[in-house]
Protein backbone atom coordinates (compact mmCIF):
# COMPACT_ATOMS: atom_id res chain seq x y z
CA UNK A 1 0.00 0.00 0.00
CA UNK A 2 2.89 2.56 0.40
CA UNK A 3 4.05 2.32 -2.96
CA UNK A 4 1.26 2.64 -4.45
CA UNK A 5 0.64 6.02 -2.08
CA UNK A 6 3.82 7.28 -3.07
CA UNK A 7 3.35 6.77 -6.92
CA UNK A 8 -0.43 8.53 -6.31
CA UNK A 9 1.77 11.12 -4.67
CA UNK A 10 4.32 11.46 -7.57
CA UNK A 11 3.82 14.90 -9.19
CA UNK A 12 3.52 13.20 -12.34
CA UNK A 13 0.16 11.52 -10.95
CA UNK A 14 -1.65 15.17 -10.05
CA UNK A 15 -0.57 16.55 -13.16
CA UNK A 16 -2.20 13.75 -15.37
CA UNK A 17 -5.29 13.94 -13.35
CA UNK A 18 -5.38 17.69 -12.95
CA UNK A 19 -4.74 18.37 -17.28
CA UNK A 20 -7.23 15.13 -17.31
CA UNK A 21 -10.50 17.45 -15.25
CA UNK A 22 -9.52 20.32 -16.97
CA UNK A 23 -9.88 19.19 -20.76
CA UNK A 24 -13.03 17.37 -19.39
CA UNK A 25 -14.39 20.26 -18.08
CA UNK A 26 -13.78 22.74 -20.82
CA UNK A 27 -15.55 19.73 -22.86
CA UNK A 28 -18.85 19.44 -20.63
CA UNK A 29 -20.62 22.91 -21.39
CA UNK A 30 -18.80 23.75 -24.82
CA UNK A 31 -21.49 24.36 -26.95
CA UNK A 32 -24.50 24.56 -24.59
CA UNK A 33 -25.84 27.76 -24.67
CA UNK A 34 -25.76 28.55 -20.68
CA UNK A 35 -22.43 26.94 -20.00
CA UNK A 36 -21.46 27.08 -16.60
CA UNK A 37 -24.84 28.33 -15.28
CA UNK A 38 -26.08 24.88 -15.30
CA UNK A 39 -24.10 24.00 -12.51
CA UNK A 40 -25.97 26.10 -10.58
CA UNK A 41 -29.70 26.22 -11.71
CA UNK A 42 -30.08 22.92 -11.32
CA UNK A 43 -29.30 22.38 -7.70
CA UNK A 44 -31.47 25.81 -7.14
CA UNK A 45 -33.98 24.06 -9.03
CA UNK A 46 -34.29 20.27 -7.33
CA UNK A 47 -33.31 22.47 -3.64
CA UNK A 48 -36.63 24.67 -4.75
CA UNK A 49 -38.50 21.69 -5.75
CA UNK A 50 -38.08 19.25 -2.49
CA UNK A 51 -38.53 22.20 -0.08
CA UNK A 52 -41.60 22.78 -1.43
CA UNK A 53 -42.89 19.72 -1.63
CA UNK A 54 -40.97 17.66 1.68
CA UNK A 55 -41.52 21.16 3.63
CA UNK A 56 -45.58 21.34 2.78
CA UNK A 57 -45.57 17.57 3.49
CA UNK A 58 -43.78 17.25 6.44
CA UNK A 59 -45.02 20.58 7.59
CA UNK A 60 -41.62 21.98 8.51
CA UNK A 61 -40.58 25.68 8.09
CA UNK A 62 -39.21 26.09 4.67
CA UNK A 63 -36.08 27.63 5.83
CA UNK A 64 -34.81 25.26 7.62
CA UNK A 65 -36.05 22.92 5.30
CA UNK A 66 -34.20 24.76 2.90
CA UNK A 67 -31.13 24.96 4.56
CA UNK A 68 -31.38 20.98 5.43
CA UNK A 69 -31.55 20.04 2.00
CA UNK A 70 -28.85 22.37 0.26
CA UNK A 71 -26.87 20.63 2.92
CA UNK A 72 -27.03 17.37 2.42
CA UNK A 73 -28.23 17.22 -1.79
CA UNK A 74 -25.09 18.91 -2.71
CA UNK A 75 -22.71 16.49 -1.24
CA UNK A 76 -25.07 13.73 -2.46
CA UNK A 77 -25.20 14.82 -5.78
CA UNK A 78 -21.35 15.01 -5.88
CA UNK A 79 -21.06 11.40 -4.36
CA UNK A 80 -23.65 10.02 -6.71
CA UNK A 81 -22.44 11.58 -9.96
CA UNK A 82 -18.72 10.44 -9.15
CA UNK A 83 -19.81 7.12 -8.09
CA UNK A 84 -21.73 6.94 -11.92
CA UNK A 85 -18.85 8.76 -13.92
CA UNK A 86 -16.22 6.55 -12.46
CA UNK A 87 -17.72 3.61 -12.81
CA UNK A 88 -17.01 4.21 -16.52
CA UNK A 89 -13.88 5.44 -16.28
CA UNK A 90 -11.95 2.06 -17.71
CA UNK A 91 -14.73 0.85 -19.90
CA UNK A 92 -14.74 3.87 -21.67
CA UNK A 93 -11.03 4.25 -22.42
CA UNK A 94 -11.02 0.38 -23.30
CA UNK A 95 -9.01 0.69 -26.33
CA UNK A 96 -6.44 3.37 -25.01
CA UNK A 97 -5.91 1.43 -21.88
CA UNK A 98 -5.14 -1.72 -23.80
CA UNK A 99 -2.57 0.22 -25.78
CA UNK A 100 -0.46 2.11 -23.56
CA UNK A 101 0.98 2.07 -19.49
CA UNK A 102 -0.51 4.36 -17.46
CA UNK A 103 -2.09 4.72 -14.02
CA UNK A 104 -5.40 3.29 -13.97
CA UNK A 105 -6.23 4.84 -11.15
CA UNK A 106 -5.87 8.49 -13.08
CA UNK A 107 -9.43 8.50 -14.63
CA UNK A 108 -11.66 7.65 -11.36
CA UNK A 109 -9.29 10.29 -9.40
CA UNK A 110 -10.00 12.73 -12.53
CA UNK A 111 -14.15 11.82 -12.73
CA UNK A 112 -13.90 12.58 -8.80
CA UNK A 113 -12.06 15.77 -8.97
CA UNK A 114 -14.37 16.91 -11.67
CA UNK A 115 -17.31 16.57 -9.89
CA UNK A 116 -15.58 17.88 -6.34
CA UNK A 117 -15.07 21.10 -8.24
CA UNK A 118 -18.51 21.46 -9.57
CA UNK A 119 -19.83 20.46 -5.80
CA UNK A 120 -17.61 23.45 -4.90
CA UNK A 121 -18.82 26.04 -6.70
CA UNK A 122 -22.36 25.14 -6.70
CA UNK A 123 -22.46 24.75 -2.75
CA UNK A 124 -20.24 28.03 -2.12
CA UNK A 125 -22.59 29.76 -4.02
CA UNK A 126 -25.74 28.65 -2.93
CA UNK A 127 -24.52 29.02 0.12
CA UNK A 128 -23.83 32.62 0.02
CA UNK A 129 -27.11 33.79 -1.50
CA UNK A 130 -28.68 31.35 1.44
CA UNK A 131 -27.12 34.29 3.90
CA UNK A 132 -28.72 36.67 2.12
CA UNK A 133 -32.27 35.83 2.10
CA UNK A 134 -32.76 33.22 4.76
CA UNK A 135 -29.60 31.73 6.88
CA UNK A 136 -27.45 33.13 9.96
CA UNK A 137 -23.27 33.82 9.54
CA UNK A 138 -22.12 31.17 11.21
CA UNK A 139 -17.91 30.76 12.37
CA UNK A 140 -18.93 26.98 12.05
CA UNK A 141 -18.72 26.86 8.24
CA UNK A 142 -15.01 27.72 8.25
CA UNK A 143 -15.13 23.72 9.65
CA UNK A 144 -16.69 22.98 6.18
CA UNK A 145 -13.31 21.39 4.84
CA UNK A 146 -12.83 19.39 8.18
CA UNK A 147 -16.11 17.91 7.45
CA UNK A 148 -15.23 17.35 4.22
CA UNK A 149 -12.85 14.82 4.69
CA UNK A 150 -14.84 11.56 5.21
CA UNK A 151 -17.14 12.06 1.86
CA UNK A 152 -13.79 12.79 -0.15
CA UNK A 153 -11.84 9.52 1.18
CA UNK A 154 -15.12 7.43 0.48
CA UNK A 155 -16.18 8.99 -2.78
CA UNK A 156 -12.23 8.30 -4.12
CA UNK A 157 -12.18 4.78 -3.11
CA UNK A 158 -15.50 3.59 -4.10
CA UNK A 159 -14.85 5.40 -7.35
CA UNK A 160 -11.52 3.58 -7.68
CA UNK A 161 -13.22 0.17 -6.96
CA UNK A 162 -16.23 0.54 -9.16
CA UNK A 163 -13.91 1.62 -11.87
CA UNK A 164 -11.89 -1.62 -11.66
CA UNK A 165 -15.09 -3.61 -10.82
CA UNK A 166 -17.16 -2.67 -13.41
CA UNK A 167 -15.07 -4.21 -16.87
CA UNK A 168 -15.17 -7.18 -14.69
CA UNK A 169 -18.80 -7.19 -13.82
CA UNK A 170 -20.87 -5.39 -16.90
CA UNK A 171 -23.94 -5.30 -14.50
CA UNK A 172 -22.35 -3.10 -11.81
CA UNK A 173 -23.93 -0.05 -13.80
CA UNK A 174 -27.44 -1.07 -13.48
CA UNK A 175 -26.56 -2.11 -9.47
CA UNK A 176 -24.94 1.67 -9.08
CA UNK A 177 -28.31 3.13 -10.76
CA UNK A 178 -30.58 1.20 -8.24
CA UNK A 179 -28.45 1.48 -5.44
CA UNK A 180 -27.88 5.16 -5.36
CA UNK A 181 -31.69 5.78 -6.12
CA UNK A 182 -32.78 3.40 -3.12
CA UNK A 183 -30.23 5.32 -1.51
CA UNK A 184 -31.29 8.99 -2.47
CA UNK A 185 -34.46 8.76 -0.47
CA UNK A 186 -33.26 5.94 2.04
CA UNK A 187 -30.99 8.59 3.86
CA UNK A 188 -32.10 11.41 5.49
CA UNK A 189 -31.29 14.22 3.01
CA UNK A 190 -34.65 15.49 1.65
CA UNK A 191 -36.35 15.02 5.46
CA UNK A 192 -34.66 14.62 8.74
CA UNK A 193 -34.52 11.85 10.93
CA UNK A 194 -36.65 13.71 13.53
CA UNK A 195 -39.88 13.47 11.03
CA UNK A 196 -39.98 9.76 10.83
CA UNK A 197 -40.98 7.21 13.26
CA UNK A 198 -39.21 6.22 16.12
CA UNK A 199 -38.51 2.66 16.17
CA UNK A 200 -36.55 3.76 12.50
CA UNK A 201 -34.09 5.63 14.06
CA UNK A 202 -32.07 3.16 14.14
CA UNK A 203 -32.02 2.03 10.69
CA UNK A 204 -31.50 5.61 9.61
CA UNK A 205 -28.50 5.77 12.30
CA UNK A 206 -26.72 2.97 10.62
CA UNK A 207 -26.90 4.28 7.09
CA UNK A 208 -23.87 3.98 5.82
CA UNK A 209 -23.82 7.29 3.84
CA UNK A 210 -25.66 9.32 6.78
CA UNK A 211 -23.14 8.46 8.99
CA UNK A 212 -20.36 9.83 6.30
CA UNK A 213 -22.28 12.90 5.81
CA UNK A 214 -23.31 13.48 9.39
CA UNK A 215 -20.23 16.04 9.75
CA UNK A 216 -21.12 18.21 7.43
CA UNK A 217 -24.90 18.58 8.34
CA UNK A 218 -22.95 18.99 12.00
CA UNK A 219 -21.41 22.26 10.54
CA UNK A 220 -23.55 23.46 8.22
CA UNK A 221 -27.10 23.10 9.25
CA UNK A 222 -26.77 22.97 13.15
CA UNK A 223 -23.92 25.32 13.06
CA UNK A 224 -22.17 24.13 15.86
CA UNK A 225 -18.82 21.63 15.99
CA UNK A 226 -19.13 17.96 15.08
CA UNK A 227 -19.31 16.28 17.90
CA UNK A 228 -16.57 14.04 18.32
CA UNK A 229 -18.65 10.87 18.07
CA UNK A 230 -19.98 11.91 14.70
CA UNK A 231 -16.58 12.71 13.21
CA UNK A 232 -15.28 9.62 14.58
CA UNK A 233 -17.33 7.30 13.05
CA UNK A 234 -17.54 9.45 9.40
CA UNK A 235 -13.95 9.17 9.62
CA UNK A 236 -13.32 5.62 10.89
CA UNK A 237 -15.94 4.88 8.13
CA UNK A 238 -14.41 6.14 5.46
CA UNK A 239 -11.26 4.37 6.24
CA UNK A 240 -12.90 1.47 6.49
CA UNK A 241 -14.79 2.28 2.75
CA UNK A 242 -10.89 2.95 1.65
CA UNK A 243 -9.32 -0.43 2.92
CA UNK A 244 -12.09 -2.22 0.80
CA UNK A 245 -11.50 -0.62 -1.76
CA UNK A 246 -7.96 -0.91 -1.89
CA UNK A 247 -8.38 -4.81 -1.23
CA UNK A 248 -10.84 -5.11 -4.49
CA UNK A 249 -8.60 -2.95 -6.25
CA UNK A 250 -5.01 -4.59 -5.65
CA UNK A 251 -7.02 -8.20 -6.58
CA UNK A 252 -7.89 -6.92 -9.80
CA UNK A 253 -5.79 -4.36 -11.43
CA UNK A 254 -3.56 -7.04 -12.44
CA UNK A 255 -5.99 -9.04 -15.62
CA UNK A 256 -8.44 -5.62 -15.76
CA UNK A 257 -6.95 -5.22 -19.37
CA UNK A 258 -8.16 -8.63 -20.84
CA UNK A 259 -11.60 -7.34 -19.49
CA UNK A 260 -11.75 -3.91 -21.24
CA UNK B 1 22.84 0.40 -18.32
CA UNK B 2 19.42 -0.53 -19.90
CA UNK B 3 18.88 -4.52 -20.38
CA UNK B 4 15.66 -6.99 -21.40
CA UNK B 5 15.82 -10.13 -19.83
CA UNK B 6 12.95 -12.37 -20.54
CA UNK B 7 12.58 -16.05 -18.95
CA UNK B 8 10.22 -19.05 -19.36
CA UNK B 9 7.49 -16.15 -19.93
CA UNK B 10 3.55 -16.66 -19.93
CA UNK B 11 1.26 -14.49 -21.09
CA UNK B 12 -2.46 -15.63 -20.85
CA UNK B 13 -5.53 -13.42 -21.58
CA UNK B 14 -9.11 -14.43 -20.49
CA UNK B 15 -11.54 -14.70 -23.50
CA UNK B 16 -14.81 -12.74 -21.41
CA UNK B 17 -17.56 -14.17 -23.64
CA UNK B 18 -17.06 -17.30 -22.53
CA UNK B 19 -16.30 -16.15 -18.41
CA UNK B 20 -19.78 -14.27 -19.27
CA UNK B 21 -21.50 -17.37 -20.21
CA UNK B 22 -20.58 -19.74 -17.60
CA UNK B 23 -20.82 -17.29 -14.84
CA UNK B 24 -24.88 -17.52 -16.40
CA UNK B 25 -24.70 -21.11 -15.99
CA UNK B 26 -23.10 -21.23 -13.53
CA UNK B 27 -26.31 -19.24 -11.78
CA UNK B 28 -28.70 -21.52 -13.81
CA UNK B 29 -26.90 -24.78 -12.12
CA UNK B 30 -26.41 -26.19 -15.71
CA UNK B 31 -22.33 -26.63 -14.73
CA UNK B 32 -19.43 -25.59 -16.82
CA UNK B 33 -21.06 -24.75 -20.61
CA UNK B 34 -18.56 -22.07 -21.06
CA UNK B 35 -15.71 -24.15 -21.16
CA UNK B 36 -11.94 -22.88 -21.05
CA UNK B 37 -12.04 -18.80 -20.91
CA UNK B 38 -8.15 -18.39 -20.87
CA UNK B 39 -6.42 -18.27 -23.93
CA UNK B 40 -2.57 -18.55 -24.37
CA UNK B 41 -1.07 -15.11 -25.91
CA UNK B 42 2.73 -15.90 -25.28
CA UNK B 43 4.10 -19.25 -24.45
CA UNK B 44 7.62 -19.95 -22.68
CA UNK B 45 9.33 -16.82 -24.57
CA UNK B 46 13.21 -17.01 -24.03
CA UNK B 47 15.29 -13.88 -24.72
CA UNK B 48 17.64 -10.92 -23.98
CA UNK B 49 18.45 -7.74 -25.01
CA UNK B 50 21.45 -5.95 -24.34
CA UNK B 51 22.33 -1.83 -25.58
CA UNK B 52 23.41 -2.15 -28.90
CA UNK B 53 20.81 -4.29 -29.74
CA UNK B 54 18.03 -3.64 -32.72
CA UNK B 55 15.79 -6.85 -32.58
CA UNK B 56 12.98 -7.59 -35.42
CA UNK B 57 9.87 -9.74 -34.65
CA UNK B 58 8.97 -11.68 -37.32
CA UNK B 59 5.74 -13.64 -37.87
CA UNK B 60 2.48 -13.86 -39.35
CA UNK B 61 -0.62 -11.72 -38.13
CA UNK B 62 -1.60 -12.99 -34.22
CA UNK B 63 1.53 -14.88 -33.61
CA UNK B 64 2.14 -12.66 -30.71
CA UNK B 65 4.60 -9.69 -31.51
CA UNK B 66 2.62 -7.50 -30.46
CA UNK B 67 1.57 -9.17 -27.40
CA UNK B 68 5.51 -9.54 -26.82
CA UNK B 69 5.68 -5.83 -27.34
CA UNK B 70 2.93 -5.26 -24.44
CA UNK B 71 4.20 -7.70 -22.23
CA UNK B 72 7.65 -5.73 -22.09
CA UNK B 73 6.02 -2.20 -21.98
CA UNK B 74 3.86 -4.15 -18.94
CA UNK B 75 0.54 -3.55 -20.44
CA UNK B 76 0.29 -7.81 -20.12
CA UNK B 77 1.08 -9.19 -16.84
CA UNK B 78 3.28 -12.33 -16.90
CA UNK B 79 0.92 -15.40 -15.72
CA UNK B 80 4.44 -17.49 -15.67
CA UNK B 81 8.56 -16.84 -15.29
CA UNK B 82 9.97 -13.68 -15.56
CA UNK B 83 10.27 -10.00 -17.13
CA UNK B 84 13.52 -8.25 -16.35
CA UNK B 85 13.70 -4.41 -17.68
CA UNK B 86 16.42 -1.93 -17.23
CA UNK B 87 15.85 1.10 -18.27
CA UNK B 88 13.12 4.26 -19.72
CA UNK B 89 10.64 2.17 -22.04
CA UNK B 90 9.13 4.23 -25.13
CA UNK B 91 6.28 1.87 -26.49
CA UNK B 92 5.52 2.87 -29.99
CA UNK B 93 2.72 0.28 -30.20
CA UNK B 94 -0.02 3.17 -31.44
CA UNK B 95 0.12 6.60 -32.02
CA UNK B 96 -2.38 9.26 -31.16
CA UNK B 97 -3.37 7.08 -27.79
CA UNK B 98 -5.84 9.19 -26.00
CA UNK B 99 -6.43 11.99 -28.66
CA UNK B 100 -9.43 13.00 -28.17
CA UNK B 101 -11.86 14.39 -31.16
CA UNK B 102 -13.68 17.32 -29.17
CA UNK B 103 -10.25 19.31 -28.07
CA UNK B 104 -8.10 20.80 -30.08
CA UNK B 105 -4.47 19.57 -31.52
CA UNK B 106 -2.65 21.70 -28.71
CA UNK B 107 -4.89 20.12 -25.75
CA UNK B 108 -4.88 16.81 -27.94
CA UNK B 109 -0.38 16.99 -27.39
CA UNK B 110 -0.80 17.45 -24.08
CA UNK B 111 -3.66 14.20 -23.86
CA UNK B 112 -1.05 12.24 -25.67
CA UNK B 113 1.50 12.73 -23.13
CA UNK B 114 -0.70 12.16 -20.20
CA UNK B 115 -1.21 8.46 -22.36
CA UNK B 116 2.38 7.69 -22.72
CA UNK B 117 3.20 8.76 -18.96
CA UNK B 118 5.13 11.91 -20.21
CA UNK B 119 3.37 14.60 -18.54
CA UNK B 120 6.56 15.74 -16.28
CA UNK B 121 8.31 16.50 -20.09
CA UNK B 122 5.78 19.31 -20.86
CA UNK B 123 7.11 22.29 -21.42
CA UNK B 124 5.73 25.23 -23.74
CA UNK B 125 9.07 24.55 -25.90
CA UNK B 126 8.57 20.67 -26.17
CA UNK B 127 5.06 21.85 -27.34
CA UNK B 128 6.78 24.13 -29.77
CA UNK B 129 8.79 21.26 -30.72
CA UNK B 130 6.35 19.17 -31.86
CA UNK B 131 3.93 21.01 -33.68
CA UNK B 132 7.08 22.71 -35.30
CA UNK B 133 7.42 18.81 -36.51
CA UNK B 134 3.78 18.14 -37.70
CA UNK B 135 3.83 21.53 -39.47
CA UNK B 136 0.73 22.01 -38.71
CA UNK B 137 0.67 25.91 -37.90
CA UNK B 138 -2.36 27.87 -37.06
CA UNK B 139 -4.51 24.51 -37.41
CA UNK B 140 -2.84 23.38 -33.78
CA UNK B 141 -5.81 25.22 -32.39
CA UNK B 142 -8.66 24.15 -34.12
CA UNK B 143 -10.32 20.88 -32.70
CA UNK B 144 -8.75 17.49 -33.33
CA UNK B 145 -11.93 16.24 -35.52
CA UNK B 146 -11.93 18.60 -38.37
CA UNK B 147 -8.54 17.33 -38.78
CA UNK B 148 -7.79 15.36 -42.41
CA UNK B 149 -6.33 11.80 -41.34
CA UNK B 150 -3.00 12.67 -42.58
CA UNK B 151 -2.94 15.92 -40.15
CA UNK B 152 -4.08 13.47 -37.45
CA UNK B 153 -1.34 11.12 -37.97
CA UNK B 154 0.82 13.67 -38.37
CA UNK B 155 0.12 15.39 -35.03
CA UNK B 156 0.42 12.16 -33.61
CA UNK B 157 3.55 11.01 -34.96
CA UNK B 158 5.17 13.93 -33.85
CA UNK B 159 3.91 13.90 -30.38
CA UNK B 160 5.35 10.33 -29.75
CA UNK B 161 8.57 10.48 -30.92
CA UNK B 162 10.31 13.62 -29.22
CA UNK B 163 11.56 11.17 -26.37
CA UNK B 164 14.95 10.13 -25.14
CA UNK B 165 13.90 6.22 -23.93
CA UNK B 166 16.71 3.60 -23.24
CA UNK B 167 14.71 1.41 -24.86
CA UNK B 168 11.76 1.70 -28.05
CA UNK B 169 9.25 -0.89 -28.97
CA UNK B 170 7.83 0.06 -32.46
CA UNK B 171 4.49 -2.03 -33.58
CA UNK B 172 4.49 -0.80 -37.49
CA UNK B 173 5.02 2.42 -36.70
CA UNK B 174 7.61 4.15 -38.79
CA UNK B 175 6.34 6.92 -40.88
CA UNK B 176 3.59 8.98 -41.98
CA UNK B 177 1.84 11.28 -43.98
CA UNK B 178 2.16 12.69 -47.38
CA UNK B 179 5.22 12.10 -49.23
CA UNK B 180 6.80 14.89 -47.84
CA UNK B 181 6.08 14.32 -44.36
CA UNK B 182 6.71 10.38 -44.96
CA UNK B 183 10.48 11.19 -45.77
CA UNK B 184 10.76 13.46 -43.03
CA UNK B 185 9.51 11.27 -40.65
CA UNK B 186 11.72 8.10 -41.66
CA UNK B 187 14.57 10.00 -41.71
CA UNK B 188 13.42 10.81 -38.12
CA UNK B 189 12.69 7.51 -37.48
CA UNK B 190 16.07 6.37 -38.67
CA UNK B 191 17.47 8.42 -36.65
CA UNK B 192 16.13 7.83 -33.46
CA UNK B 193 16.70 4.42 -33.74
CA UNK B 194 20.98 4.78 -34.13
CA UNK B 195 20.64 6.91 -31.10
CA UNK B 196 18.51 4.56 -29.06
CA UNK B 197 19.88 1.98 -26.62
CA UNK B 198 17.49 -1.10 -27.41
CA UNK B 199 15.15 -0.96 -30.20
CA UNK B 200 12.77 -3.81 -30.56
CA UNK B 201 10.79 -3.59 -33.94
CA UNK B 202 8.07 -5.75 -35.35
CA UNK B 203 7.64 -4.89 -38.96
CA UNK B 204 6.48 -6.80 -42.31
CA UNK B 205 8.85 -4.85 -44.72
CA UNK B 206 11.44 -6.91 -45.92
CA UNK B 207 13.98 -4.24 -46.64
CA UNK B 208 13.20 -2.42 -43.07
CA UNK B 209 14.06 -5.69 -41.40
CA UNK B 210 16.92 -6.27 -43.36
CA UNK B 211 18.60 -3.11 -42.82
CA UNK B 212 17.73 -1.87 -39.31
CA UNK B 213 18.09 -5.51 -37.08
CA UNK B 214 20.88 -6.85 -35.87
CA UNK B 215 18.51 -9.89 -34.42
CA UNK B 216 15.85 -11.26 -35.48
CA UNK B 217 13.01 -13.88 -33.94
CA UNK B 218 10.78 -15.86 -35.94
CA UNK B 219 7.35 -16.03 -34.38
CA UNK B 220 4.51 -18.60 -34.66
CA UNK B 221 1.42 -19.26 -32.31
CA UNK B 222 2.76 -17.48 -29.43
CA UNK B 223 6.14 -18.75 -29.36
CA UNK B 224 9.75 -18.10 -30.38
CA UNK B 225 10.33 -20.38 -32.57
CA UNK B 226 13.67 -19.49 -34.30
CA UNK B 227 16.19 -16.90 -33.83
CA UNK B 228 19.36 -15.86 -35.89
CA UNK B 229 20.94 -12.85 -38.80
CA UNK B 230 17.71 -10.72 -39.87
CA UNK B 231 18.94 -12.31 -43.22
CA UNK B 232 18.63 -16.39 -42.54
CA UNK B 233 14.85 -15.81 -40.22
CA UNK B 234 13.45 -13.63 -43.35
CA UNK B 235 14.27 -16.58 -45.57
CA UNK B 236 12.86 -19.21 -43.32
CA UNK B 237 9.51 -16.44 -43.10
CA UNK B 238 9.28 -15.76 -46.49
CA UNK B 239 9.11 -19.50 -47.14
CA UNK B 240 6.63 -20.32 -44.75
CA UNK B 241 4.49 -18.16 -46.86
CA UNK B 242 4.93 -19.14 -49.64
CA UNK B 243 4.11 -22.72 -49.19
CA UNK B 244 0.39 -21.10 -47.23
Amino acid sequence: MITELKSIYHSKYFESVFTLTSFNMSKQYRYSFLGWVWTLLMPTVQIAVYTFIFGSLLKVPHKAQALYILTGLLPWTFLSNSLMSASNALLARGDALKRCMIPKTTFAASDVLRNLHVFLISFGTLYLVSLVFFVDFSFSIFLFPLALIPLLIATFSMAVMLSFLAPYFRDINEFINVGLMVGFYATPILYQIGDMPEKYHIIFNLNPIYIILRPIFDVVYSQGLPSIESYGNALGLSMLISFLSYIVYKRLRKNVVYYL
Amino acid sequence: MAHIKVKNLDVTGIDISKRALSLRSFLLGKGKQGGDDRIPILKKINFEAQPGDRIGLVGKNGCGKSSLLKAIAGIYPPEAGSLEVKGSIAPLIEMGLGFDPELTGRQNIKLGLIYSGRIHEYSLELEEKIIDFSELGDNIDLPFKNYSSGMCARLAFSTAVFQKPDVLLLDEVFAVGDSGFLEKSKQFMLNKLEHVPIAIMVNHSRDLVLELCNKCYLMERGEIVMSGSPADIMNVYEKSLEQR
